[in-house]
């Protein structure tokens, strides 16, 4: 199990790798966002607190070129009128739709009193009615403080601010100033451009993420594939070197087995059927070990099982049980009925061996010791414990 | 065939119902009390409007209408329609044109209604208690 742990741990590893750097991804993605996100509204912020600025300076420009009440003087001159509204279409950008100051008659409704539109045909008459949807204007007027709407149904305005001009403790007129709605989207355009932008580096990590997926699982199935016999269905020789040797083999128990008379099957009965024989050996004893243990094919018709017991009884018996599972039923290969048996020879005692060369070693001269003494037998420390 | 052009009718109906300034103009049109609604409009662009009020006859002399429909480029100011009552699409044409009862025009990006008091008086026409809001003493 240990070697299959390491191999499974490996790829444990890198998939918890990848699955965390996904996650990582995700969460960047996100922080990604809000960072842009917040910094927009941040600009936005700082955007319409800029043209706030420059509004308050408008207002205070009207107050001081008035030279007294704002609105008397403005009903008053309609020379004073025209040079007012020429200054304050200095105010006017293009970023500007709108730039008006408006007033309140006695029957409550909202009148211009300036209009810093340049185009005459476009621009609103002094005391013309002015007929906003928004409620916004009338707080204004109760509240004396600025407020600002955002225009969510129009496609040319954006943000409209409004500033009270208060004179003798009283709302005499409010300046309004509509942002044209180019701002906002050249602000959005900008944070688009950023985002897509962080979005196309993140779809390059994604992919290299995928690509990594895709490696370690192509990594993976290749190196399964180097570790297994492709006749029997057992380990080779290939995972015994560089899987089972590098583990702590003394904590293992060898049993070493070959096919009795193997090479006479091959001969009688050819390569196909010796083949399918070597198939069926293994599977009938595979039946009998465990998921922890390891059946590993080192050989010709030799096998190798690396397993874990309690004790050297235990070995005994599973050796036992195995050398019956091969002999009790013959083989049917072909309409022939075959009789085979194997010999096994067992190692325990793998403390005493300097490497897993000596451990094999030990267990094969066992297995010889089975051999001598008939065949299908169990050999342990030099003599037979079990047979037929 | 038939479906087909009921579907594009149904379609055009749809799309009529969500321009602002046919559900402004049908409302304001139907805020004033008239007993037959023929409406006289030169302005090709506000005649195809018009067109888009279902419930509107449109007559093709100022003389058989009740309400007429001006526009800045179209006044209309001939002896034709001098007894017809008429609304404007233009605060100074509102203004100028003593015959025009009221007004639908956009200022600002805002839409803007207004009625003439006097005007209506004049014609002896009443609007809806909703639209006299919008009313101006405007001689």
């Amino acid at each position: 199990m240990k070697g299959k742990f390491h191999l499974d741990s490996v790829l444990k590893a890198g998939v918890v790798i990848l699955t965390l750097l996904t996650g990582a991804l995700c969460y960047l993605n996100i922080q990604v966002d809000k960072t842009l996100s917040s910094t927009r509204e941040e600009m936005v912020e700082s955007v319409l607190k800029r043209y706030e600025m420059g509004l308050a300076a408008a207002r205070g420009m009207l107050l001081s070129e008035a030279g007294g009440p704002l609105r008397e003087r403005l009903e008053a001159d309609a020379a004073l009128r025209e040079r007012l509204r020429r200054l304050l279409s200095y105010f006017t950008t293009e970023e500007v739709e709108h730039l008006f100051l408006i007033t309140k008659d006695g029957k409550g409704h909202l009148r211009f009193l300036l209009d810093a539109e340049r185009d005459p045909s476009q621009r609103a008459l002094f005391m013309q009615r002015f007929e906003p949807l928004s409620p916004v204007w009338e707080e204004v007027f109760q509240s004396a403080e600025s407020r600002m709407i955002r225009h969510t149904k129009d496609d040319r305005l954006w943000v409209t601010i409004a500033l009270p001009i208060v004179e003798n403790g009283r709302v005499a007129a409010v300046l309004g100033e509509d942002l044209s709605a180019l701002i906002h989207s050249d602000i959005q355009g900008r944070f688009s451009k950023i985002r897509k932008i962080a979005l196309g580096i993140i779809l390059v990590m994604a992919a290299l993420l995928l690509f990594g997926y895709f490696q370690i699982y192509v990594y993976f199935r290749g190196r399964k594939k180097s570790f297994i016999d492709p006749l029997t269905g057992a380990y080779n020789r290939q995972f015994f070197y560089e899987v089972l040797a590098r583990l702590d083999y003394t904590r293992f128990k060898i049993i070493i087995f070959d096919i009795d008379h193997f090479k006479k099957v091959n001969d009688t009965y050819g390569h196909d059927v010796g083949d399918r024989v070597l198939s069926m050996v293994k599977s009938r004893v595979a039946e009998q070990l465990r998921e922890t243990d390891y059946l590993v094919r080192i050989g010709g018709e030799e096998f190798l099982i690396f397993l874990r017991a309690r004790d050297d009884e235990e070995v005994k018996s599973i050796a036992e049980r195995i050398r019956q599972a091969v002999a009790s039923e013959p083989f049917v290969v072909s309409d022939k009925a075959l009789t085979i048996t194997i010999s096994l020879g067992i190692n325990t005692d793998l403390n005493k061996v300097a490497n897993i060369d000596e451990a094999i070693q030990a267990a094969d001269e066992y297995l010889y010791c089975a051999k001598r003494n008939g065949r299908n037998r169990v050999c342990f420390n030099g003599s037979v414990v079990s047979g037929p | 065939m038939r479906y087909l052009l009921l579907l594009a009718g149904l379609v055009l109906s749809a799309f009529a119902s969500e321009d602002p300034d046919v559900k402004v103009w049908s409302r304001i049109i139907s805020d004033i009390r008239l007993e037959e609604y023929r409406i006289y409009v030169r302005d090709p662009q506000l005649r195809r409007l018009v067109d888009r009020i279902g419930w509107i006859r449109r007559v093709d002399r100022c003389s058989e209408a009740t309400l007429a429909i001006e526009s800045r480029e179209y006044p209309l100011t001939g002896a034709e329609c001098a007894s017809v009552a008429k609304l404007a699409n233009d605060y100074r044409l509102f203004l100028r044109d003593k015959g025009a009862v009221g007004a639908f025009f956009w200022l600002k990006s805002r839409p803007t209604i207004l009625f003439s008091a006097p005007r209506l008086r004049r014609f002896g026409l009443e609007v809806d208690e909703e639209m006299r809001q919008y009313m101006e003493d405007l001689p």
